[in-house]
């Protein structure tokens, strides 16, 4: 980044979360130490842990902050909703509702993930067209012969919605944003990936003003599915919340959806219009290293020390899921990058009142750690007993870091993937 | 925007992977293009005659590893072939090597596999012979496994934007090497040809009733096609220094949403000529420079007549003076492989650079317009030709735009 690109400043925060929805909302959620986890008694999934968090929103909420005439509910999946009810609360939050005017400067990036969108119903469809072979006690063959009775269960919207740039495509024409549009897919850091790719489009001019950050819902079979075969989930106890990031028996997380954007703006263009700027993007990298690969703690901390470049953190968001091995592996990392700088900053990890929702968490970590650095929102401490191997991170937890003006953010996504993120912030005042 | 200026690092092509319905490499590919022939066939991979019978851009000479997907076949034998053209080896190996991959539904035919397997086990846990396509069906799988292939530890990212997907991919990477996030990236699309997604499309009513016709009065629809396509991007300085083949530059690249409807495009084209003006800008080039545009042509009625309104008011004075640019589309040839679409495009536009001879359009008899697209074979141009514009559109109104030139023999030392 030299010096001569522009400055790019945070003048928005939007969240559709299990906590609540909206800036504020959010930030009271948090304070208040809620536990949004829940039992959902087989409803939304039929596999994985049988417990996660919802946001409290339906798809008629979204009329709250866009022209219904632009409506297009039927090309929406949930992670759609989401990501579009957070741009709503976003863009009041940033003083710039939608106006039926376009910004051809504008453009929106979004980390989400390709999931079937109405699995109960591609299931039905596949079910139709197949049969059981003879003499098989399992398994079906696809029956050509049936399409024509399966394509009846089938309309244009179910394929539209499947597209995976819905989400960004969404915004776009919801908000009248008419820059450049992306979907990025394919790991949990996605989210913050979309962060880090909208300063980069501002820097080189593509745009002065990014909504970007991350919407994801993970009720649905195929993901719960593929979590529980990886090994993502959380062991269900008694205790109110089993995730217990960097603590002693902890074992996994649990899934969360939600949706977190943030609207970035080139400095000079936030002060013209007269916005009030949260934050400074200071710093953005993305590394990756194999899973299981010997140096990837050694990456994982590279990427955190090319995003904070030598400045002091006074809040952590790394990714916190609870997993057994991820949190180890993220502490080492964190350890490595920041020595004796970690003695003093505080923790954000707001996953264990939220789950985890995937590419989706990133941003929600990092809004989680604005609102707490800014001083609109507190996190309750750690309710673990600490794990040796996590001791930096954990200990984090228990602190405090500084709040207000100047202060210091450093988020982290590290993906099961290998693909890993990290953005810094410098709160203002 | 204002024009800028050639960017500096200067981003190179130095190696291309190709496999589709042409055949198995580039080479294939070029042939077709050359002779003028379409690969389209009747579908093979499932029967189609409840849609009413179809054709299809299916890559038939797939040799399938037991259980592999379809598409990540597609992109392991383009990655062979990128390998041995680009001439990269160990040196090109770890942290300044990137990937950056597009694609519409990634290993879809693997979706089909775990749609079967709850269909016959429902409302049961997977078991671990899952794991295995539960892991691909991810659509960043595609991008893990060629950069695990390429020793890759750079940065990477996968693009979702359906039929835009890999021209942002490369947009991507020219910004990640400008920027100095790395030093090469291999970047591209893939994307396969599958059931689930020619039943949307027919649900859309978007198939072409019989031949795909890009630009021409007739054209009713499109045909899919499959295809994995990726090029070496890298700095020209390091290229030179290698010695490596350079097939063109890349000069710079825009996109930009229409911000109008969901599945229609802005029939004046307001967001693709957004994002060529962006690529201008980008490039420190103009219309009057454009020698060759490689159109997205997807031979529907919504998608080619767009383009003719964007071509026919950015091109205005040129039109006016009979100088247009050359125009032609590739999907005639491979029908629209989606995610692959825009780098296959970009392909396609390389090749016209380094070979000297414009890409036809196949099945074009009656233009929509009255201008110089390219038909019948290829057209030697002498040398003429020094400037391509490659330009994609997809649903949700993303648009693309690529300038891509003809490396100056002298500039390779």
């Amino acid at each position: 980044m030299s010096d001569s690109s522009p400055r790019v400043v945070i003048t928005g925060v939007g969240v559709a979360s299990p906590l609540g929805v909206g800036r504020q909302a959010f930030a009271e959620g948090l304070t208040s130490g809620r536990n949004a986890i829940q039992d959902l008694d087989g409803r939304l999934s039929l596999v994985g842990p049988g417990a996660g968090a919802l946001v409290d929103v339906s798809r008629r909420d979204y009329r709250n902050y866009f022209d219904t005439r632009l409506l297009r509910l039927s090309t929406m999946t949930r992670q759609t909703t989401l990501g579009c009810i957070a741009c709503g609360t976003l863009l009041e939050d940033a003083g710039c509702p939608p106006n039926g005017e376009v910004y051809p400067d504008r453009g929106a990036y979004l980390g989400s993930f390709i999931v079937p969108p109405d699995f109960a119903k591609q299931a039905r469809f596949a079910a139709l067209m197949s049969h059981r072979p003879e003499n098989q006690e399992r398994g079906y063959v696809i029956d050509d012969s049936r399409l024509e009775e399966a394509l009846k269960v089938a309309s244009a919207f179910d394929f539209l919605r499947a597209l995976p740039n819905m989400p960004s495509a969404h915004l776009s024409i919801q908000a009248g944003y008419q820059g450049p549009a992306c979907t990025y897919l394919g790991s949990d850091s996605s989210g913050l990936q979309s962060v880090g790719m909208a300063v980069g489009a501002i820097r080189s001019g593509l745009a002065v003003a990014m909504i970007a950050g991350g919407a994801f819902c993970p009720f649905q079979e195929v993901h719960l599915a593929w979590q529980q075969v990886r090994g993502l989930w959380a062991q269900r106890a008694a205790e109110s919340s089993p995730i217990r990031p960097y603590g002693l028996g902890r074992s996994g997380t649990l899934p969360g959806e939600g949706g977190a954007l943030f609207l970035l703006e080139e400095r000079e263009h936030a002060l013209s219009r007269g916005a009030t700027i949260l934050a400074e993007v200071t710093g953005f990298s993305q590394r990756f290293a194999a899973p299981g690969s010997d140096d990837e703690v050694a990456v994982r901390a590279d990427a955190l020390s090319m995003a904070i470049d030598q400045e002091r953190p006074d809040w952590l968001a790394p990714s916190g899921l609870g997993h057994p091995d991820l949190d180890e592996l993220e502490a080492r990392a964190y350890e490595d990058a920041l020595g004796s700088e970690l003695s003093s900053a505080g923790l954000v990890n707001a996953v264990p009142q939220l789950g985890f929702s995937g590419p989706a968490a990133g941003p929600m970590q990092l809004a989680a750690a604005l609102l707490v650095a800014r001083g609109e929102a507190r996190i309750a401490g750690l309710d673990v007993e600490a794990d040796p191997d996590c001791a930096s991170l954990a200990a984090a937890g228990g602190r405090d870091g500084r709040t207000g003006a100047g202060s210091v953010v450093l988020a982290s996504s590290f993906s099961m993937d290998g693909v890993h993120a990290a953005v810094a912030l410098r709160v203002e005042a | 925007m204002e024009q800028q200026g050639p960017a500096e690092p200067r981003v190179v092509v130095t190696g291309l992977g190709m496999v589709s319905a042409a055949g198995p490499d580039v080479g294939s590919a070029w042939q077709l293009i050359r002779e003028g022939r379409s690969a389209l066939a009747p579908v093979e991979l499932f029967d189609s005659a409840p849609y009413g019978g179809a054709l299809s851009g299916e890559a038939l000479h797939l040799e399938r590893e037991r259980g592999e997907d379809r598409s990540l076949q597609l992109l392991r034998l383009a990655s062979a072939e990128l390998l041995a053209d680009s001439g990269w080896g160990e040196e090109q190996r770890g942290a300044d090597t990137g990937v950056v991959l597009g694609t519409c539904q990634g290993a879809i035919e693997n979706a089909k596999g775990i749609h079967r397997s709850f269909s016959s086990r429902p409302h049961t846990a997977p078991t671990s012979e899952d794991r295995r396509a539960f892991a691909e069906y991810r659509p960043g799988f595609g991008t893990q496994f060629l950069a695990d292939r390429l020793g890759a530890e750079g940065p990477r990212s996968t693009v979702g934007m359906v039929c835009v997907s890999s021209s942002v991919a490369i947009i991507h990477a020219l910004d990640l090497l400008r920027r100095g996030a790395a030093r090469r990236i291999v970047a591209g699309g893939f994307e396969s040809f599958s059931q689930f997604v020619f039943s949307g499309f027919h649900c859309i009513g978007a198939l072409a009733t019989g031949r795909l016709r890009p630009f021409d009065e007739q054209r009713d629809g499109t045909v899919l096609g499959e295809a994995a396509v990726l090029l070496t991007l890298e700095r020209l300085e390091d290229a030179e220094a290698r010695g490596a083949h350079i097939y063109a530059e890349v000069l710079g690249g825009g996109y930009a949403a229409d911000a109008f409807h969901m599945t229609a495009p802005d029939p004046e084209g307001g967001g693709l000529e957004r994002a060529i003006r962006h690529a201008f800008a980008d490039s420190g080039l103009g219309t009057d420079d454009v020698d060759y545009v490689c159109a997205h042509g997807t031979g529907t009625v919504f998608n080619d007549g767009m383009e003719c309104a964007t071509f026919g008011r950015l091109f205005a004075e040129r039109a006016a003076s009979g100088t247009m640019p050359a125009i032609s589309s590739m999907k005639s040839v491979f029908g629209h492989t989606l995610g692959a679409a825009g780098a296959l495009d970009a392909v396609a536009s390389v090749l016209a650079l380094d070979r000297g001879m414009l890409p036809p359009s196949v099945a074009l008899e009656q233009p929509i317009a009255d201008w110089d697209f390219v038909c019948g074979t290829g057209r030697d141009c002498n040398g003429e030709l020094k400037i391509a514009l490659s330009t994609n559109s997809a649903f949700g109104g993303n648009n693309s735009a690529l300038l891509l030139a003809r490396i100056q023999r002298g500039a390779q030392g």
